[in-house]
């Protein structure tokens, strides 16, 4: 086994009986059981497809994926700050670049996971709904619109990932981690009418498939690129740090 | 292999303005048990860090196993247990180890054994968050020496633990030189803890290393005093500075003289007499291990040892 494939599966096994495994199924669980109640309790009409889209990964993508990520690279990384895991892990005999890399790819992998959960909810929704007496729109589902959309979403979140990844492996507190999700969250909601509100990453999951113009397609691509500049730059930061718990 | 399997050359660490470590340059004799004693703050965990790699040195170095710097085959021979153990609470014990054992790469049969040996069996299958502080210690103990390194090191290990608990951790350290061919470097703040099972004790104070070599050297170190009891304790003071003696009167009474040279007890306590003094107790001590650790930590001597 590689020094990678076992730090990583070491990461994994780690997760056992934790929240953040359980959050990676609870949180896309909740956006189910909340489109439920939202559509039926107040008597929602879903004209189309289109339509049934856009209502289920709204608060997901808007709400959902900011406060899942943040709270998930909190508590990976609150894993080691909490037991003295830092001062055990590196003295082990893998690099520290081999340890950063497999705990970003957890958070990734978590992330993939709850994506995954949530497209499932999104297909099942119908047949629940209908059961519940709301009448759903003609025709067949947009099942391969949905799943591209869930890429394009997945993918416009890492960005996300990679800061957030930083900030909860820098700081050991909580409270740090969740208030730079709410600061870009809430930051990026109150800009939305700026020409600059498009450019708070923590928008780009949800324009990533419900912007105009080229900006989806910008979206994604300004996530990858932001991604791969933060988390690198954050590794070689981080992985440099003395470590003194 | 080496004589010395680590060691530092002139290592030197500071935090902002506070020197940690200063110019230290030690050596850790194969399959010793290296005690690596000093009081809080002394620089002690800065130091074992270094070893790690946890911390990188300002400026001098650190050699393992014949090689310069903390490098990652370097690490595969090191087991360490540094400021108590790293447990992760969700997981049982064995799943505990079970992580160590993969990123060292060590066979998974270890563990039983080790969880035998460390009497953690019974409890191996239980969440580790649930364990008391002994059984933490002796679990990150056991994680230490997964994968049967050269050298182990441990950074207060007996720490919270009760003193059944300080027994069984101490036989267990004693026994790893013999039973895997180990190298110990251990570190307390307490010379009487480890002072059973060192055979070499290295001395750090602010930083600097103010003593290096066995207990005995230790002990041959320290100069004895003269000790009188007398009726008459300012004429016998007197006495014995025109002796060339440099003595002082303690609370108890007691007249103690440090002595430099060979000194004849009995022409001292014939002088006495003949002047007419009361000789009620005359003795020569050497002070014990702890007495010399002591005086050597001691900030009212610093300059003088150093």
């Amino acid at each position: 086994m590689t020094g990678f494939a076992a730090a990583l599966t070491c990461e994994v096994v780690k997760l056992r009986r934790t929240v953040a495994l359980l959050l990676a199924v609870a949180a896309p669980a909740t956006v189910f059981v909340l489109n439920i109640l939202a559509i039926t309790a107040g008597n929602v009409a879903i004209p189309n497809w289109v339509a049934y889209g856009f209502r289920y990964v709204v608060l997901w993508a808007l709400f959902m994926v900011p406060m899942l990520i943040a709270t998930q690279t909190a508590l990976i990384a609150g894993l080691e700050h909490a037991n003295g895991g830092w001062k055990h892990l590196f003295a082990q005999p893998v690099t520290r670049g081999v340890v950063y890399t497999a705990k970003l790819a957890t958070v990734i992998l978590l992330l993939f996971v709850s994506y995954v959960v949530m497209y499932a909810g999104m297909l099942l929704l119908p047949t629940v709904l209908t059961s519940l007496g709301v009448e759903m729109p003609p025709g067949p589902m947009l099942w391969q619109d949905y799943l591209l959309g869930f890429g394009k979403m997945f993918v416009a979140s890492l960005a996300l990932v990679a800061i957030h990844f930083v900030v909860a492996w820098r700081w050991s507190s909580f409270a740090v981690a969740i208030g730079v999700a709410i600061a870009g969250t809430f930051g990026g909601l109150f800009q939305t009418g700026s020409k600059y509100g498009k450019w708070f990453p923590w928008q780009w999951p949800l324009s990533s498939t419900n912007g105009t113009g080229d900006w989806p397609e910008t979206a994604i691509w300004a996530s990858l690129i932001l991604a791969v500049t933060v988390a690198t730059i954050g590794g070689i930061w981080l992985t440099r740090r003395d470590v003194t718990i | 292999m080496p004589d010395a399997i680590a060691a530092t050359h002139r290592l030197y660490r500071s935090f902002g303005r506070t020197i940690a470590v200063d110019n230290l340059s030690l050596s850790i004799p194969v399959r010793s048990v290296y005690a690596f004693l000093g009081a809080n703050g002394a620089g002690k965990t800065t130091t074992l860090r270094l070893f790690l790699g946890l911390l990188r040195p300002d400026s001098g170095s650190v050699s393992l196993f014949g090689q310069s710097g903390v490098s990652r085959a370097a690490r595969s021979r090191i087991g360490a247990l540094i400021e108590g153990p790293s447990v992760y609470p969700h997981l049982t014990g064995r799943e505990n180890l079970r992580l160590t054992a993969r990123l060292r790469r060590s066979d998974t049969k270890q563990i039983a054994l080790l969880l035998d040996m460390l009497e953690l069996t019974a409890a191996a299958d239980r969440r580790a968050g649930g364990y008391s502080l002994g059984m933490k210690q002796r679990l990150g103990l056991a994680a230490a020496l997964l994968g049967e390194p050269d050298l182990v090191i441990l950074d207060e290990p007996t720490n919270g633990l009760d003193p059944r608990g300080i027994e069984q951790m101490r036989t267990f350290i004693r026994s790893l030189p013999e039973r895997f061919g180990t190298t110990v470097l251990i570190s307390s703040h307490l010379l009487a803890e480890v002072e059973q099972i060192a055979t070499t004790v290295g001395i750090i104070h602010r930083g600097r290393l103010v003593f290096e070599g066995s207990k005995a050297d230790l002990h041959a170190q320290m100069e004895p005093r003269l000790v009188l009891v007398t009726n008459q304790p300012t004429v016998t003071m007197e006495i014995l500075r025109s002796q060339n003696l440099e003595a002082h009167l303690n609370d108890q009474g007691q007249i103690q003289a440090v002595v430099t040279s060979a000194v004849d007890a009995a022409a001292i306590n014939r002088r006495l007499v003949e002047r007419g003094i009361d000789v009620a107790h005359l003795s020569i001590v050497r002070p014990s291990v702890e007495e010399s650790f002591l005086a050597l930590t001691a900030d009212t001597k610093t300059e003088r040892i150093s």
